[in-house]
């Protein structure tokens, strides 16, 4: 176990450059998940840890130990790929003890551990099939257990649950947490799953475009995004944003055809001009006609049953013309299509970001 | 389990077949049976008389000391071809798979002496073997190495396994360049972690995971061994010094075209095929089970 420190580091192919200086120090014992959309190099980083890419500068260490030139194999760390690489013509057992007899462990060490490893993922009926014969869960487990018998440093798993099916990815899901607790390892997950992110991560770092937006718990990411790209990739469905004006002493802003909204203790830093206000679907509610901030004219309304999901477009004088808004409203509420709705907005709850850079201002 | 296919009519398989079948009975099956024909025959060199003889021929090839003699150079011949052939074109395509940089030049340069037809391929080894004019040749014998292809068996014998497996190399190059890229990058990272080095990583994953296609190259190879390089020896060798490159079908084509002993010739033949139905028969049964076909 071991903690482990990104520090200034760059990545770049010829000319492009793809991570634009990331550093987080992650504690010993930490699980902590990169998540970002397709193409923000949250899997390049994780390579640049296992080795597997190199460091074009800046440093990398786990547990003190610079290894920007230490070879994947000497760094102690194990890693789960998203297609499980397990290797087609070796049993189970043989996947997962492979990298032990590389190091040469005795006979009966190797056998200790793959038992152990076999019961904490109830493997042990599979030791001897092949990874053809197994189900994705199973490949899953198994590719897993080659990470766990290695007793590593740091796990890296590299979107390991992306190629599994709803039901089971929310089964491994708890079985990765669970794992986690148990073994107490340190461990950098990878996803672009934001559920997976949240649910998981005791920290988390939002990544886009090559750097690192956001680090920080889950819930403080949520409650407080540090910019509009992470106050929208976090959440589902996404935070609604609307364009806004700022009071001259930054207590207060006006949306788009709204009242004067106070911003309770929640004020911009900066007063006056142009803003964005980002809010959560779930922090807008119905409301009696004469309190309503906006009016909207519901133009799809998604029951799930536990809540209900209400698309509607700000309406201008009766007509439904503004930008698009989403609405979260808890339990079952029966609205229709077309229904002109007033709402009031949950004012200790609004996020102000800066028109042009996206940058936090509250 | 086995997809089974129904046709509405009887008379489309049949149709769809046929052109198949016809190349196999005209270009196989006929002469062939030709040859099984003619090996119970003992004919005059002009094939105007034609005596049945029964298994005379044959009984006159097996108590030959000469067939032996083709039959072991045969099989050192074939076996040194695959051999070399194979382990160079793997090693090129190692080396072409780790390459970044002019990959297609190397791919097509590699690709070249399959398209020479085998004497050709012979008549250009000779020129530069050739214990008189070769330039190659004069390099070894100005090294002091006493090379002389037409004298000396060892030497005939190592010119015309070098010049077959040659022909060869560019064909295990593209099976086993296409065997390597189709391996997940992914299970040669996971090894690298595993704590696998390079040669590691070929011993334990690549190589295993080859195995279906280095299975059907040995298959190949030994055919082409056998049967393709009649004209890279004709080119070189011409069979000899003294036998020593005279493989057994370098023996039918002597015998039946240059000794015009047809009953004999035949025999051979007849031999041949089923030396190679055994043979594949054989590679089938006890090698295909050592391969994992992922």
């Amino acid at each position: 176990m071991a903690d482990v420190e990104i520090r200034n580091v760059y990545k770049s192919y010829g000319d492009t450059q793809v991570i634009h200086g990331v550093s987080v120090f992650i504690r010993d014992g930490e699980f902590v998940v990169i998540v970002g959309p397709s193409g923000c190099g949250k899997s390049t980083l994780l390579r640049m840890i296992a080795g597997l890419e190199a460091i074009t500068s800046g440093d990398i260490a786990i547990d003190g130990r610079v290894v920007n030139e230490v070879e994947p194999k000497d760094r102690d760390i194990a890693m789960v790929f998203q297609n499980y690489a397990l290797y087609p013509h070796m049993t189970v057992a043989q996947n997962m003890s492979f990298g032990l007899r590389l190091r040469r462990l005795s006979k009966r060490e190797v056998a200790d551990r793959l038992r152990r490893a076999a019961e904490i993922l109830q493997l042990s009926e599979l030791m001897d099939r092949k990874p053809r014969q197994l189900s994705g869960g199973q490949r899953q487990r198994v590719a897993m257990g080659r990470a766990i018998v290695r007793d590593p440093a740091a796990f890296l798993f590299d979107e390991p649950l992306s190629n599994l099916d709803a039901k089971l990815r929310v089964q491994m899901r708890l079985e990765i947490k669970k794992l986690h607790r148990e073994l107490g390892a340190t461990s950098i997950y990878v996803t672009h799953d934001q559920v997976e992110a949240m649910t998981m991560a005791d920290r988390l770092i939002v990544m886009n475009a090559g750097i690192a937006e956001q680090v920080g718990a889950p819930l403080d990411i949520y409650e407080c995004p540090a910019s509009a790209y992470v106050a929208g990739f976090i959440g589902s469905p996404a935070m609604n944003f609307l364009a806004c004006e700022v009071t001259g002493d930054g207590r207060a802003v006006h949306l788009n055809g709204s009242g004067e909204l106070a911003l309770n203790g929640n004020g911009a830093t900066a007063g006056g001009g142009v803003a964005t206000a980002g809010i959560r679907p779930e922090h807008i509610a119905v409301c009696g006609g004469e309190d309503a901030d906006l009016h909207v004219t519901a133009t799809m309304v998604e029951p799930l049953g536990a809540d209900t999901l209400v698309h509607g477009a700000l309406a201008h004088d009766g007509a439904a013309a503004g930008p698009e808004l989403t609405i979260r409203l808890p339990g079952i509420v029966r609205i229709q299509a077309g229904e002109q709705l007033p709402l009031r907005i949950d004012r200790d709850r609004i996020h102000l970001f800066d028109a042009e850079r996206g940058t936090r201002i509250n | 389990m086995i997809k089974r296919v129904t046709f509405a009519s009887k008379s489309l398989p049949y149709l769809l077949l046929g052109p198949q079948l016809l190349i196999l009975a005209v270009f196989f099956f006929w002469p062939a049976g030709k040859a099984i024909y003619e090996s119970f025959f003992l004919s005059d060199p002009f094939g105007a008389t034609q005596i049945f003889v029964g298994l005379e021929n044959f009984q006159m090839l097996l108590v030959s000391p000469e067939y032996y003699d083709s039959i072991l150079v045969t099989l050192v011949f074939s076996g040194l071809t695959t051999l070399a052939a194979l382990l160079s074109g793997f090693v090129m395509a190692v080396f072409a798979d780790r390459a970044i940089r002019g990959v297609l030049v190397f791919k097509s340069a590699l690709i070249w002496p399959y398209a020479v037809a085998p004497a050709v391929a012979g008549a250009l080894w000779i020129f530069l073997f050739h214990p008189t004019f070769g330039s190659v040749a004069g390099l070894l014998i100005a090294l002091g190495v006493d090379w002389d292809p037409l004298l000396n068996g060892a030497h005939a014998m190592t010119l015309v396994v070098v010049a077959a497996a040659w022909k060869q190399i560019s064909y295990n190059f593209v099976f086993f360049l296409a065997g390597l890229q189709a391996i997940p990058k992914s299970l040669i990272e996971a090894a690298a972690i595993d704590g696998a080095g390079p040669g590691k990583r070929l011993w334990y994953v690549v190589i295993p995971l080859l195995s279906p296609t280095t299975f059907f190259l040995i298959v190949i190879n030994i055919v082409y061994a056998f049967f393709d390089t009649f004209g890279i020896i004709h080119a070189v060798t011409g069979g000899g010094p003294a036998g020593a490159t005279n493989t057994l079908v370098f023996k039918v084509y002597t015998d039946g075209f240059e000794n015009q002993d047809l009953g004999a010739s035949s025999a051979q033949s007849v031999i041949l095929m089923f030396i190679v139905i055994a043979l594949t028969v054989l590679q089938f049964r006890y090698i295909e089970r050592r391969v994992s076909y992922a």
